[in-house]
């Protein structure tokens, strides 16, 4: 691997969305990609994580702007659905892009 | 080679079928279809005939719109407490889609006819042709979600369109073996389905909450 082109590739992947490239973020914001939306006990099964860990990593979505939060009431259950916001959306495709173009360059080398 | 972004992806977008609801609802639907060509045959007067033959887009729309409240219903009360809930992405689709879509229908739809026209006598073709048009339909339905379930559906469906091709049945019996075993096709993929799903998951004892 030349030199400048490590520094290029080091350069790319400090670029990346740190917000959406924590795993358990990553997969949250996935999930909701996929979907027009998703409640929080389909989240916390998918992802495996503690109600309180998962609650913390949607407060710092929601707190980006990324995510939505809505608690509904669906007939007498109360339920709380997540979607992504269109400035979700699009961080979630530019960081795809970013890490197809890093891949791609590293296979390249 | 698939990302592990692509699994979740497909994952999230095959949840509606996780449950088998939709199949079986699929599969009451085709089996009232083949009752329905049933009836169709033992109607003799040709009034009531026709009336009867009208009232085939009627019913699909009814039983389309019956089984969708009732899948919605069911999920409401075994899938949505146990897993879930995950909104379809309903994406519009562009006019040249719809355009090739109602072109390939109709494509489709004049191969069979013409089909049955070339073929008046022979009870072979029709059976054969349809069979492999659902058959792909499922096929590409499995491809997508990556379903294996509906791979096994689509062999199904296929080698049932070349058995009542040779079975020496009337066309009439065919049209309603074709929909009748197709139909609980469906049903047993869906039961089996919800009974493996039920046995794997419960009801949470708290619900959840943010």
């Amino acid at each position: 691997m030349k030199p400048e082109t490590g520094a290029a590739n080091l350069q790319s992947i400090s670029g990346v969305d740190r917000l959406i490239h924590e795993p358990a973020r990553l997969m949250i914001v996935t999930i909701l990609y996929a979907s027009a939306g998703a409640d929080f006990l389909y989240l916390l099964r998918e992802t495996g994580l503690t109600k309180g860990n998962l609650s913390a990593h949607l407060g710092k979505l929601e707190e980006a702007g990324y995510v939505k939060i809505e608690k509904i009431f669906r007939g007498k259950i109360p339920q709380t659905l997540l979607s992504l916001t269109p400035e979700g959306r699009a961080a979630f495709e530019n960081y795809r892009e970013q890490l197809k173009q890093i891949v791609q360059s590293i296979s390249k080398e | 080679m698939k990302s592990e972004i692509d699994t979740v992806i497909q994952r999230t977008q095959r949840y509606w079928y996780v449950d088998g609801l939709g199949e079986i609802a699929v599969g009451v639907m085709l089996l009232i279809f083949g009752l329905y060509f049933g009836l169709l045959g033992l109607v003799q007067n040709p009034t009531l005939q026709m009336v009867v033959a009208l009232g085939q887009p009627v019913l699909f729309l009814l039983l389309w719109w019956l089984g969708g409240k009732a899948v919605r219903r069911l999920k409401e009360r075994l899938t949505y407490p146990r897993t879930g809930y995950v909104a379809l992405q309903r994406k519009k689709k562009p006019l040249s889609r719809l355009i090739i879509a109602a072109i390939t229908a109709g494509a489709v739809g004049g191969l069979v006819g013409l089909l049955q026209a070339l073929s008046s006598g022979s009870q072979v073709i029709i059976p054969v042709v349809v069979s492999l048009l659902l058959a792909l339909s499922v096929a590409i339905i499995a491809r997508r979600f990556g379903l294996l379930r509906f791979y096994l559906l689509a062999v199904y469906t296929a080698l049932l369109g070349v058995l009542l091709a040779v079975l020496p049945i009337s066309e009439d019996q065919q049209n309603i073996f074709i929909f009748a075993l197709f139909g609980l096709g469906w049903i047993v993929s869906g039961a089996v389905t919800l009974a493996r799903y039920l046995a794997s998951t419960q009801l949470p004892s708290e619900d959840g909450g943010l």
